[in-house]
Parts: structure tokens; sequence; C-alpha cells
């Protein structure tokens, strides 16, 4: 046995433990999810976000801290003092519930492609590690991932702006800033608020997308190889 | 394909069979089945020339080129 057959034989292995580990523990979080229950109504904490936790987690996401001073730009925010708060802790509860169908149902569909990814991959090199790279079912299982990548790429940014989106609405109306201080050197006199972005956002990986490509060119390739080992074949 | 192998035509004609041909021209009765069942996409010119000497022919006895689509036009 050469070293290129262990290497694919040590990979149709890896994937077939890996596809099992993704069901494994992408069943404990479906669990995790389904019996998570959180009480927010009844909850003593309060839900307040620090401001300066907003400025530096959500920068470049759509939430920003929207500070506008009189004079000029240089004006270097030191400390941000304050909270941010949701006004009506019993709807955040039910808007919280409400979306909790949809992401498990995202979850649980990721997982499927997931799996269904690893098996298309551990095909392929039991293909390979057979000696039958330049078959039908091998250019089938690149092609496949190839739809899978796009498919998954386009769905997942659609799903994530998507949800970004219903969850900024929900915070524009119900978010109240409270007890802001800006400590700012040199000391200003302006204005501090908070800035929500509610417009859908597609979050398209291009990374994800040329992968996808690329798997629709190996799959050609291989195409072309099995007309030229066919060919070879029937050559008396 | 339009090339059509008449190659059975002429192993009649010399009255040869099919695994005697193969044992002497050098190739396996397989693939001799393949050339002679016109399921071949290509003939070595080494094939030839040895199918030619051992049948006494020339390449247009065992060649033949048959338009299919000109005979389904007329």
């Amino acid at each position: 046995m050469n070293s290129s057959h262990r290497f694919s034989n040590f990979l149709k292995w890896s994937f077939k433990i890996l596809k099992w580990v993704i069901v494994c523990v992408g069943a404990m979080v479906l669990l995790i999810f389904l019996t998570a229950n959180p009480d927010l109504e009844n909850s003593d904490s309060d839900i307040s976000l620090e401001v300066g936790k907003f400025l530096l987690q959500l920068d470049e996401s759509s939430y920003a801290i929207h500070t506008r001073f009189e004079k000029s730009n240089d004006v270097v925010i030191e400390e941000l003092q304050g909270s941010v708060k949701i006004k009506d802790v019993r709807a955040a509860d039910q808007f919280y519930r409400s979306l909790k169908g949809p992401l498990i149902f995202i979850f649980a569909t990721a997982v499927a492609l997931g799996f269904y990814t690893l098996h298309l991959l551990h095909q392929l090199f039991a293909c390979i590690s057979a000696g039958e790279s330049f078959s039908d079912k091998s250019i089938r299982c690149i092609r496949n991932i190839g739809v899978l990548t796009i498919a998954a790429t386009l769905s997942g940014g659609f799903m994530i702006g998507y949800i970004d989106w219903i969850q900024s609405s929900w915070l524009k109306e119900n978010l109240i800033l409270e007890g802001i201080q800006v400590i700012g050197k040199p000391s200003q006199q302006g204005t501090i608020g908070l800035r929500i972005n509610d417009t859908i956002r597609f979050q398209f990986d291009i990374l994800g997308l040329f992968v996808g490509f690329m798997f629709f060119a190996i799959g050609e390739a291989f195409r072309q190889g099995k007309q030229i080992q066919e060919e070879n074949q029937l050559t008396i | 394909m339009p090339i059509k192998v008449n190659l059975d035509k002429v192993m009649k004609e010399r009255e040869t069979s099919l695994s005697d041909l193969a044992g002497r021209i050098g190739i396996t009765l397989a693939n001799l089945s393949i050339l002679k069942t016109n399921k071949a996409k290509a003939i070595r010119f080494s094939t030839l020339e040895a199918i030619c000497r051992e049948l006494n022919c020339q390449p247009s006895d065992i060649l033949e080129f048959k338009d299919d689509a000109s005979d389904s036009r007329s």
C-alpha cells in the first residue's frame, strides 16, 4: 500500500468518525436548546448591558455607540459610564421565546448539512482509496459538496442577516440609555446616543462561494478525467 | 460511431476464430471482443498492423466509414 493510498484511507476514516461526532454534538446542543427555558420575567437580576461593552463588542456589527461633540473630531473617549436597559423585561422574555423556534430550525439544518457534507467526503475518500477516483459516484460527491457549500453560504448569510434584523428592530424600540456619562479628553460638551442599524444586511461569505465554485471546477476536472480514462480503457 | 469494424466479416472469410486470432496477435480475448463488437473508442496502429499481418488484409478491409447522419437523412 503506497503513501497516497494510506493517506486517503486515513482521510476516509477521519471523515467517518467526524460525521458521527458532529451528529452527537449536534444532538446534545439541540437537546440543550430544547430543554433550556430561560425565565427572564421572574429573574431577579436586571437585564442591563454595559455601555463600555457595547463599544467593544458591537463596533463591527449593526450596533454602535453614536457620539456627537460640538467642536472637533479629536476627542478621545476614555470611559463611558452608564447602562443600556431593556424597557420591558416581559416583552423581552416573549421576544426571545418567539426566536427559539427559528433558531432551533436553523441550527438543526446546519447540523444536517454538516453531517451530509462529511458523509459525502467520506464516500469520496472511500472511492479514492478503492482506486475509483474517476467514477460517477466521486464526481457526484464533489459536485454535491460544491452545491451544498454555495447553498449553505447563501442561506447562512441570509439567515444571519434576517435574525440580526429582527433583533435590531426589536432592540431599537425597546432599549433605553440610563445615566450615561462620557469622560473625554479634552473635556467637551456633547451628546451621546445608541445607533442601531435596523436594515437587513446579507452577510455573504465570499470565501464560502469561492470554495463552492472550486469544488465545481474539481468536479468538472474529474468528469474530464473519467472521459480520458474510459477512452484509454477502450483503446485496443 | 461512424467508424465500423468489420473484423467478424474478415475472420469469417479467413475461417479464423476469435481466441485463435487473439493468441496470434498477442492481445486478450476480452479486448479483441470489444474491438469486434464495435465498443472500442480507438485502435493502436500496432494492433491494426498485427491484425492485418495475421489476417493478410488491408486496414480498409477491417475499418469502414459509415455516416449515420446521412443514412438517416436519406
